[in-house]
């Protein structure tokens, strides 16, 4: 596989210390960065005057934000509202950066192991302090021991299998799509790699980003609850 | 020795392929059974597939982590 070039390297070093260390400007952080930029764009263009009669870009906007409200809605209950900005900037983000190998001919911004990753610590910290909001700290403590006391190791496991299974998940499969079709090309140049890059690039990737969403509001939408 | 590592590590594919296969046939059922509960069959169809693909790419990072390490 190819490596992700490397566009600029910016050394840093802790005033007072000893430490420094380099920021490397990978052109996957770039190709994230304009990712991030359109959808503000896009956001900020399409709400800039609303009316009550609204534009095209207005009628996008809408749509995508209620959809999603609905979605979240759905599972997650009556408090809904806390969680569903994070959860659709997530959906939004991941969908333009999954199918963006279909589209621009970039690499995907998930093909590196390091998006992924945040993307999954970050909603696990959300889920943890969901629960620590809705339970308060005791409370979230005393669920790890529940049904019984000595389930306990398998609770506290399950914190760090949620994150691990949403990156490796996600990872994996642009991952493998990439080398898939890195393999194709080589194999069948002609024919074959469109029609390919149709399914593992615009579906599995919009799969994919789906599945992430619809599993972080399932983990969120499991600690919210309260049983009686 | 790494290649037929990383082959053997890939061939969890095989549980993924099945899972997905017996969830989506019984989704069918269902649906021809009640097609009005569509949409939360698919619903389920998908995170179902999801957790079951799962172990095919934990096949896949493993494969990865032999070769490229």
């Amino acid at each position: 596989m190819e490596e992700v070039a490397v566009l600029a390297k910016i050394p840093v070093t802790i005033p007072f210390t000893q430490i420094s260390f380099n920021i490397v400007i990978t052109e996957i952080i770039v190709t994230s960065w304009i990712i991030m930029a359109v959808i503000i764009l896009w956001a900020y263009l399409a709400t800039r005057n609303m009316k009550l009669v609204p534009s095209k870009l207005q009628l996008s906007a809408e749509f995508i934000v209620d959809s999603i409200n609905n979605f979240v809605k759905n599972i997650i209950g009556h408090k809904w509202k806390s969680y569903a900005p994070y959860l659709g900037t997530l959906i939004l983000y991941l969908a333009l950066s999954n199918t963006l190998g279909a589209l621009f001919f970039a690499k995907p911004p998930t093909r590196d192991f390091s998006i992924p990753v945040a993307l999954a610590v970050m909603t696990i910290s959300i889920v943890i302090g969901s629960g620590i909001k809705t339970r308060g700290f005791g409370g979230f403590f005393k669920k790890l021991f529940k049904p019984f006391f000595f389930l306990f190791p398998i609770n506290l496991m399950e914190y760090l299998i949620k994150p691990l299974s949403l990156c490796m998940r996600l990872f994996g499969n642009i991952f493998g799509a990439a080398i898939l079709m890195h393999m194709l090309t080589k194999v069948a140049p002609i024919i074959v790699p469109p029609v390919a890059c149709l399914y593992f690039d615009l579906f599995d990737g919009g799969l994919q980003a789906f599945v992430f969403f619809f599993l972080s509001t399932l983990y969120i939408a499991e600690e919210v609850e309260i049983e009686e | 020795m790494d290649l037929l590592a990383a082959a053997i590590a890939v061939f969890t594919g095989l549980g993924a392929g099945i899972g997905i296969g017996v969830a989506t046939g019984k989704a069918t059922e269902a649906v021809s059974r009640q097609p009005e509960a569509s949409g939360k069959i698919q619903m389920l169809l998908l995170l179902g597939a999801a957790l079951a693909e799962a172990t095919a790419i934990y096949g896949l990072v493993i494969a990865l982590l032999i070769l490229f390490r």
